[in-house]
């Protein structure tokens, strides 16, 4: 478990580029675009938000508990759920399933396709590589927390450095 | 080689701005014709120093230098 | 078809008539897109006697081969017309996401001609193209309609262009927005749409980019992106914006005090990057696939305007309705006046750049309380200053006037040259928020020669004179020479700006931003053409994609000509070319600077090829690049220019 890497997602800092989402379609399909895309980006222009979403890697998948085919599997080595296309039927149920979103269907196959964490790639997810901002990155599970931990005892730290210097 | 005269590479040293003239001037003397004037232009002073390196008006050594230097190295290794 | 769609929308909104016309190879191959397309097109279907606003005078909205796809920065879109602000040729750029949404719907470019009856806006659905009434959104502000657009047609994650209550009422400035926020600001195209009765144009596309060479441009983006990691000016701009160039351009006398009276000011820091990401900074935010990410969301957080907030801004929508016009003591006044440009939907440069106007010769007295129907114009006084912006805004009383554009109103005043000396114009469009006699030589020359007008340090955007300092030996690589990375030099300028306006021009064709080739050079011409040529499957070379960027320059020239406007209008403000640079603050560098033009123009025009008589391109350079028909067009033109007559006109806007 300490040295499973994931895709953490830190959507403070998201700014909504979808450079993630051109990395992830080139990729994985050689064509650029949103729908054949692994990775999404949420906006509201008008309020400045936007927040990305992506294959949170769980431990207890619901993607895998309602796949009727077994396409939909886990890969414990890699630490992530993957979509076998031949056993896929298209039914859409893991797609549903997935709490977030981040599931979705093929518009040539009209098959599941989903995030594998760019298996293969020697940098890593494409996605997390090319963030410009750290929304997304790719990381040691046990680092990530350990650093969310600290973040407020840092922030505490320097509140009484700058009462000290007054 | 030696195209330009010590008194044409003075003049075109104490130009503030010299691509032009000075590729007009190797196209009055040959070196250029109107059709790699026209290319050097548009790409910029690198395909000069290459163009110039390939036809050995400058030697290899004369071309790296230019391409560190500029043009006051290039006039130089003209003269 | 990889890179292009391979097909361009026509909407008559006269007849309703909606066709789709394939664009051929060898227009893709002349003309690349964007831009390119752009400019052809108003060329040959907007004549030069036509008024801007006629019905049949056209409105092009161009993506390019790369807009979508995973280059650095795909999503812009450009948006051209002639212009009722000079009368001359005009188009603006805008950022955002919507033109990647065009071209995965299927289009390349988007050509509107034509009035509507009564307020439409269109809705595109990848194939299905309709026009919808938009009598209920007539009068809305862009982040109201867009949102009433949404819930309209029931998707949240469309994305939309829009127009602000100022291009529907016609005021020559007014510009055009998408994602709310992203405004294609200059020239005036707002007005010209609202014109033609068009709120917008909303567009859902489920297509992708096909690419050529799938792994070489996986390549080829990667390395792009990694540089910008580490890349100096990314850094910048994603720290504080473009916002980041205050303090800068403060230290280098160029930061636009009341009208350009002068270049620095001890509180410019008040409105930096830096104090506004420490302030009012909600978040940063980024257009298509770009790994810059200079947007801003600003929130003013006390004051007066609590509460209130909005898209941006960028340096040059927040100086000209900010320190341009005196205001600088309270910069919440400034980012509330950016936001009223922005929801009123107009050009934040040329509306402050005529209210200093107005504000300078009211204390010149040139005009007094009578014409400005009781209003004392002074400087710094944002009571004044914003009540302006929403009188422009509307055409009411003395902004009726000014809703003219500086020039005009002049001349509506009847101020004669005297007026016209505080307009700080080229060709009727205001001069940007950078003085040229700091920001710079090559800014400068920019300015005088530019296609658009005045505006424009976005001809060239050469900040091989501003940026190019940080990259140490690219002056030499590109000019030959490395002193020519200082703005107040005239070194390497003529070529600098013949070169970076060629790249921009191209650039504009594959509607990537430019902030990724100038500004940032982390990405270079030869850059450009691999990633080009990876998409498309083509054999640019970098002399061929240089080269489409000189034929449409020539090409957008020649609009100019054809109104009579050459070597006579290729100038500055005269401010620029007699006033020495006074002294704002003890660290600035460029006191006693005045702009030297004439040491440039005509060697530029060498570079150019263009009559130095005239300003006419050659027709020998017309003919190198394909532009036969141009040179036919202004062959009787040349002697008119000269004649007697067109030298005594005095040439302020077309």
């Amino acid at each position: 478990m300490a040295n499973r890497k994931v895709l953490v997602f830190n959507n403070d800092v998201c700014t909504g580029c979808r450079s993630c989402v051109v990395g992830c379609s080139l990729y994985h399909d050689g064509e650029c675009g949103k729908v054949v895309s692994r990775v999404a980006v949420v906006r509201n222009e008008r309020f400045g938000e936007s927040y990305v979403v992506g294959c949170d890697c769980c431990t207890e998948a619901p993607c895998t508990a309602v796949c009727p085919t077994g396409a939909c599997a886990m890969d414990f080595t890699a630490g992530i759920a993957k979509i076998d296309a031949d056993k896929c039927i298209g039914c859409k149920e893991c797609a549903m399933a997935c709490p977030f979103g981040a599931i979705n269907m093929h518009y040539k196959t009209g098959k599941a396709f989903k995030c594998d964490l760019c298996e293969g790639r020697e940098e890593g997810p494409v996605c997390a590589d090319w963030c410009p901002s750290g929304a997304i990155s790719y990381q040691n599970l046990d680092v990530a927390f350990k650093v969310k931990r600290r973040e407020k005892l840092t922030e505490k730290l320097q509140a009484t450095k700058i009462g000290e210097e007054v | 080689m030696a195209v330009m005269t010590k008194t044409e590479a003075k003049k075109f040293m104490g130009m503030d701005d010299r691509m032009i003239d000075i590729l007009d001037f190797l196209k009055n003397k040959g070196v250029l014709n109107e059709e790699n004037h026209r290319k050097i232009l548009l790409g910029g002073y690198f395909r000069l120093v290459e163009y110039l390196e390939k036809e050995k008006v400058i030697t290899g050594s004369q071309a790296t230098a230019a391409q560190k230097n500029g043009f006051d190295d290039l006039i130089g290794a003209l003269q | 078809m990889y890179g292009w769609a391979g097909q361009r929308l026509r909407v008559n909104l006269s007849n309703g008539k909606i066709t789709k016309e394939p664009l051929s190879y060898e227009y893709r191959r002349k003309w690349i897109g964007g831009r390119g397309f752009n400019s052809e097109v108003i060329y040959n279907e907007t004549p030069p006697n036509m008024d801007p606003y006629d019905p049949e005078a056209r409105v092009c909205i161009g993506i390019g081969p790369l807009s979508g796809s995973a280059a650095p920065s795909t999503g812009r879109v450009t948006v051209s017309a002639k212009s009722p602000l000079t009368g001359g040729f005009g188009d603006s750029n805008m950022g955002g996401h919507w033109g990647a949404e065009v071209k995965y719907a299927g289009y390349d470019q988007i050509i509107i001609q034509g009035r509507s009856a009564k307020p439409v806006y269109l809705w595109i659905d990848d194939d299905k193209v309709e026009i919808r009434d938009a009598g209920h959104l007539w009068g809305k502000y862009p982040r109201e309609a867009d949102q009433m657009i949404k819930e309209e047609l029931g998707d949240e994650d469309i994305h939309i262009m829009l127009i602000g209550p100022a291009g529907e009422n016609m005021v020559r400035f007014a510009c055009t927005f998408n994602d709310v926020w992203r405004a294609a600001g200059r020239t005036g195209t707002g007005g010209v749409l609202g014109s033609k009765n068009l709120k917008g144009i909303a567009t859902r596309g489920s297509g992708t980019v096909k690419i050529a060479d799938p792994k070489k441009m996986m390549e080829i983006c990667n390395e792009l992106r990694q540089k910008f990691k580490t890349d100096v000016m990314k850094e910048g701009l994603y720290e504080y914006g473009s916002l980041c160039l205050i303090n800068v351009a403060n230290r280098d006398g160029w930061f636009p005090w009341k009208n350009f009276q002068e270049g620095a000011h001890p509180k410019a820091d008040n409105m930096s990057g830096e104090t506004h990401s420490r302030t009012v900074l909600k978040h940063r935010e980024g257009c298509y696939a770009c790994p810059i990410c200079c947007g801003r969301f600003t929130q003013i957080k006390d004051g007066e305007w609590a509460g209130e907030e909005f898209g941006g801004p960028e340096y040059e929508h927040a100086v000209p309705t900010g320190p341009r016009c005196g205001i600088l003591e309270d910069a919440n006044a400034i980012w509330h006046n950016a936001r009223l440009t922005n929801d009123y939907g107009m050009d934040g440069i040329e509306c402050g750049g005529t209210i200093a106007a107005a504000i300078e010769w009211y204390e010149k007295g040139l005009i007094t309380t009578k014409e400005t129907g009781g209003l004392e114009l002074e400087w710094g006084n944002e009571a004044v200053v914003e009540k302006l912006i929403r009188m422009i805004a509307k055409r009411e009383g003395f902004g009726d006037i000014l809703a003219e554009g500086a020039d005009r109103a002049a001349d509506r005043l009847g101020l004669g040259d005297k007026g016209h000396y505080y307009t700080i114009t080229t060709r009727g469009m205001t001069l940007p928020g950078d003085d040229p006699r700091g920001l710079g030589f090559g800014y400068g020359l920019s300015f005088a020669v530019g296609t658009r007008g005045g505006c424009d340090h976005l001809r060239s955007l050469c900040c091989l004179e501003l940026s190019g300092a940080l990259y140490p030996g690219l002056n030499t690589k590109l000019l030959g020479d490395e002193r020519a990375n200082r703005p107040v030099t005239t070194v390497g300028k003529p070529y600098m700006v013949y070169y970076e306006e060629n790249q921009k021009a191209t650039t504009d064709c594959l509607n990537v931003c430019c902030f990724t080739t100038h500004w940032s050079y982390a990405v270079q011409t030869e850059d450009q053409v691999n990633y080009l040529n990876a998409t498309t499957g083509l054999d640019f070379t970098e002399e061929e994609f240089q080269e489409v960027g000189e034929r449409i320059y020539n090409l957008e020239r020649a609009y100019w000509n054809r109104l009579m406007s050459g070597v006579r209008e290729d100038t500055v403000p005269e401010r620029f070319l007699n006033e020495p640079m006074p002294q704002g603050v003890d660290y600035q560098t460029n006191v006693g600077a005045t702009f030297p033009l004439n040491d440039m123009l005509l060697k530029y025009y060498r570079y150019r090829d263009w009559d130095p008589k005239t300003g006419f391109p050659s027709v020998k350079k017309l003919k190198a690049l394909g532009l036969e028909n141009v040179a036919k067009d202004l062959e009787p033109l040349r002697t008119k220019y000269l004649s007697e007559s067109e030298k005594k006109k005095k040439k302020w806007y077309c």
